[in-house]
């Protein structure tokens, strides 16, 4: 019964959104509050009625209850309990189901905590929200419902792709979607203010937390899927500009343009249109994700359909969301008064070029993503775009904009002073050089650009130290003021702090990773060593081990560093009987600065096993940095202040004009 | 408005802790005032406006109505609604006499994963994934089960049995030693002795296929249940011109499940196709290849194997007689 209830819930869902897109909208135009008051008990009835779905769904999947389709086709009883979890969103019908359940989430948090928005807004809002809701949930019902019965039901199901069977990707979907579909608040409130016609501060200040919730989610999304590649696919690579990374990165991209912009547009009322104009961008690019992912145009392990209707219909509510935005935006955007003007050098004019570069920088990924499918339909040649064409295109629209970022938080709102704020950095500029300097001494063989890169890492680390230091007055004032000071700094400037120098983290593990990373490939008997990067590596024995669902060559290796025994390590090759397939599982050493990363493969034929191994200098530092990263967003997030931009006039018209 | 009065406060609060100048203070102030009185003209503009023409009762009463109505149409029209639930524990749960040869499966392995040393578990596993069609982990169980338990005939028969099917009907060479293990333990071992003619043939020794089955017929019980399909292999064998491996012969076939014998029926005449291939000059065999395509239903390869059969003996006016007789005699 209860799987048959889940259903009824999510048709009862489905009428539920109809009404909550229909009703509270005419409501808004019409100005009735009745009708626009229906808005907040159907949001939360619809995340009722999801839940109980979802609810119905992860039940069927802990019970193994094979009459269900989706179940049958993608569990087994003797998957561990996490993968029976995961494996709800493992499938193209559950992760849309996962997909409507964080998206009215969202709707019952705005029902719930958007006391202080005014009445118009929020039911226009929910009604947008509520669209999103019906578009999926129409899609999920008749194409993949993942309530299809089996009858007779099989007695075993056919497993999960073992790609997913692991703990990085099981709960990766779930923090990719809370940032996709996190980006629809931000979408829903774009829309609500063009058809209103207004974008105020109260706007902006309700759009900025979703979208710093969104990109949080994200990144630690994009972090845990980069993670995963590096550590499944066997050759210790972190991004490969794969479609699906890119589909992921594109929307990632345009959010923390949105993030930095809306800052602009709460605290100065400047830059709304182009806000908006992100915000719509923003879900749009998630939108595509999702498409790209789901469609099967994509042929990766991500791509759970294959059927072609599914697609068709994923274009038709790609084409209505997205071309209906652009087009209400043209239609409405010149109704928005802008405000606040600023000059170039001012911190408006910082995150407007920062917004132009990340901005630049989604373009290139999606030209480079989107193009060879592009030219694919239309009947052109197959091209493959690769590592070469982003390293060409995105890396030199990254460069600047990592330079300028530790200046912008130190420009002063509407009119700055650039050398008060590059005095500011000194500091900075003296950590890059000691930096560069004490990477060309001990990497005297490495690549000169690497030192550089590193220096660019130290700029962006150095420089969000240094501008806390500034705000507390580290070396100015007694300690026991800056103590004082740090308590009352606003969280989101530690938290805006955490993100930048996470960043240069990332960039320090890249710049590591790409510049000094070792290989070895070598095939060993038992008994025999290979040396890599000052660790010795002796392959000690080679068995079987029996896992829950999969059958494993383990090799144990002996793995010494000058005289010093530091342990074994165990990679292994595991073998999916049900499944029928092979996954490599890498052993992987960390010591904080590199990684020992081994992967065992097949038996030569002459009683040798095949061995590779690298020494990953400063990998562990990509995931740290962007970790980091996530966890400034968490901290800004707790900041609950309103904000309002203190502005620096000029002098010469302080006197003139006390307003503009 | 209240945001704006908030943020009028933040600037006094953010003045006393010294995080901006007065002068800096002062400007914001007045850019905060000046929101705030927009936002104040707004408000007063938007007042008032607001009307109220459909009546709320109506509106409530339609969505009352209306959502339930659509939701159950849909549901009626996608759900299954009669369908319980079936829980995994819970169907494995009924009584043995009710459970299906895969429920048994699992749950023998379930059995044997907690004791492996069960011989009499591994003994039930290897027929039962035989009817799963589950070849090659009915060898395994077969393996497992002579670890425990020595080689006997019977259970060397069923290994070599289940890797003849794993490897689609071809008597392969490990199957092979299994059966002659087997005959050597026990010569009346009927599966044993059948599937060491079934190598003789593709060997292409006829001769000593006849005799080895001519003996295990011998010696068989009068009520032998694999004896009638044996009987008719035989007769096929001698009398090469008798109807091919039709399925009501190989309907009486022993104690096979449909899918297995439709296996084996392929296999052999897999190995059929491949000894034409490398001794094509056997009319005999070819007419029996394209018949036995015919019965199986398989249109194309009947078809390939008459080109073939047709280039082979292209001076032969008998022979070509007698493939247009095969010809005109495949199922259209």
């Amino acid at each position: 019964m209860i799987v048959e209830l889940g259903h009824f819930a999510l048709t009862l869902a489905f009428a539920v959104a109809l009404v909550q897109m229909v009703v509270p909208m005419i409501g808004a135009h019409r100005r009735d509050a009745g009708l626009m008051a229906i808005a907040r008990p159907a949001a939360l009835m619809q995340f009722v009625l999801i839940a109980m779905a979802f609810g119905a769904l992860l039940f069927a999947y802990l019970t193994s209850d094979f009459s269900v389709k989706v179940v049958a086709e993608n569990s087994h009883t003797t998957k561990p309990l996490i993968y029976k979890i995961s494996g709800v969103w493992g499938n193209h019908e559950g992760s849309m189901v996962l997909w409507v359940f964080i998206l009215s989430l969202y709707g019952a948090l705005v029902a719930l905590f958007g006391r202080n928005l005014p009445d118009g807004l929020r039911a226009r809002v929910l009604a947008v929200q509520a669209s999103i809701g019906v578009a999926f949930l129409g899609f999920i019902l008749f194409t993949s419902n993942p309530f299809v019965r089996l009858d007779p039901a099989p007695f075993e199901g056919q497993g999960l792709n073992p790609l997913l069977q692991d703990p990085a990707l099981a709960f990766h979907p779930p923090f990719l979607y809370a940032g996709y579909v996190g980006l629809s608040m931000a979408f829903s409130f774009a829309i609500a203010a063009l058809i209103e016609g207004r974008v105020d501060a109260s706007w902006a200040r309700w759009v900025r937390p979703w979208t710093l919730g969104a990109w949080t989610a994200l990144t630690v999304g994009i972090a845990m899927g980069s993670w995963w590649a590096y550590y499944t696919l066997g050759w210790g690579g972190f991004w490969f500009w794969d479609p699906v990374e890119n589909a992921s990165l594109m929307p990632w991209l345009v959010a923390t343009a949105l993030l930095h912009s809306a800052i602009v547009a709460e605290k100065r009322g400047a830059l709304k249109s182009w806000t908006i104009l992100l915000a719509i961008f923003a879900f749009s690019l998630s939108l595509v994700g999702t498409f790209l992912v789901r469609s099967g145009v994509l042929n990766s392990v991500h791509a759970f359909a294959t059927d072609p209707s599914r697609g068709v219909v994923i274009l038709c509510i790609l084409v209505f969301f997205i071309g209906g935005a652009l087009i209400l935006y043209g239609w409405r955007a010149p109704v928005l008064k802008a405000e606040g003007l600023f000059a170039p050098l001012s911190r408006e004019g910082a995150l407007m070029l920062n917004n132009l570069l990340l901005a630049a920088a989604a373009a290139a990924v999606f030209i480079g993503t989107l193009y060879p499918l592009f030219l694919d339909a239309i009947g052109g040649p197959k091209i493959t775009v690769g590592p070469p064409f982003f390293n060409m295109t995105f890396a030199p629209l990254m460069v600047p904009l990592l330079c300028l970022v530790p200046l912008g938080p130190l420009l002063k709102w509407k009119r700055s002073d650039l050398v008060a704020a590059t005095e500011r950095l000194m500091g900075a500029g003296v950590a890059v050089i000691v930096v560069m300097l004490i990477v060309l001494a001990v990497k005297t063989h490495g690549p000169w650009l690497a030192a550089l890169g590193m220096g660019l890492a130290a700029w962006l680390v150095a420089g969000a130290f240094f501008e806390l230091a500034w705000r507390l007055g580290l070396f100015s004032v007694p300690l026991a003021e800056s103590f004082r000071r740090a308590r009352r700094l606003p969280r989101a400037s530690w938290g805006m702090a955490m993100a930048h120098g996470g960043l240069g983290i990332v960039v320090a593990g890249i710049v590591g990773m790409t510049a000094w990373r070792q290989e070895l490939v070598t095939a060993l008997k038992i008994g025999e060593s290979a040396e890599l990067a000052g660790y010795t590596l002796t392959l000690e024995q080679v068995g079987m081990r029996q896992g829950p669902n999969y059958e494993a060559l383990v090799g144990v290796i002996d793995v010494k560093r000058g005289g010093r025994d530091l342990g074994l390590m165990l990679p292994e090759k595991r073998r999916f009987p049900v499944e029928k397939q092979e996954k490599t599982e890498a052993a992987i050493r960390t010591n904080g600065f590199s990684d020992l990363y081994i992967v065992i493969g097949d038996d030569n034929g002459q009683g040798a096993w095949t061995l590779r191994a690298y020494e990953n200098s400063l990998a562990p530092w990509i995931w740290a940095g962007a970790i980091i990263m996530a966890a400034g967003g968490v901290v800004s997030l707790t900041d609950r202040r309103y904000r309002v931009g203190a502005p620096a006039r000029a002098r010469s018209r302080l006197a003139a004009q006390p307003a503009e | 408005m209240a945001l704006y009065r908030d943020q009028l406060a933040e600037v006094e609060r953010d003045l006393e802790r010294g995080v901006i100048e007065p002068a800096e203070a002062e400007s914001a102030r007045v850019e905060v005032s000046r929101r705030l009185l927009a936002a104040a003209d707004a408000q007063e503009k938007s007042a008032g406006a607001g009307r109220q023409v459909l009546s709320r009762k109506a509106v409530a009463g339609a969505i009352v109505v209306a959502v339930p109505v659509l939701s159950l149409v849909i549901y009626l029209g996608l759900g299954s609604p009669g369908l319980p639930d079936q829980p995994f524990a819970a169907r494995m749960a009924a009584p043995v006499s009710q459970l299906p040869i895969d429920a048994l499966v699992l749950r023998v392995e379930e059995h044997l994963k907690a004791d492996p040393k069960d011989l009499r578990g591994w003994e039930v596993l290897g027929p039962a994934y035989i009817r799963q069609q589950r070849y090659q982990d009915a060898a395994n169980a077969w393996d497992q089960a002579i670890a425990l338990g020595g080689e006997t005939a019977l259970r060397l028969a069923a290994r070599g049995e289940a890797e003849v099917f794993a490897a689609n009907g071809v008597v392969v060479p490990t199957a092979r030693e299994d059966f002659t293990k087997a005959v050597a333990l026990d010569p009346h071992e009927p599966r044993a002795q059948y599937y060491l003619g079934i190598a003789e043939i593709e060997d292409g020794k006829k001769g000593a296929a006849i005799a080895r089955w001519k003996a295990l017929i011998a010696s068989a019980p009068q009520d032998a249940p694999w004896r009638p399909s044996i009987e008719g292999e035989l007769a096929r064998l001698e009398n090469p011109n008798a109807p091919g491996p039709d399925a009501s012969q190989i309907g009486a076939a022993a104690d096979m499940s449909p899918e297995a014998r439709q296996k084996m029926i392929e296999g052999m005449v897999g190995g059929l196709a491949a000894r034409l291939d490398k001794a094509p000059n056997d009319i005999d065999g070819w007419l029996r290849l394209i018949r036995a395509y015919g019965v199986l239903g398989k249109k194309p390869e009947a078809e390939a194997a008459l080109a073939k059969a047709r280039k082979t003996f292209a001076g032969d006016a008998a022979a070509t007689a007698r493939l247009d007789d095969a010809e005109n005699s495949l199922p259209k």
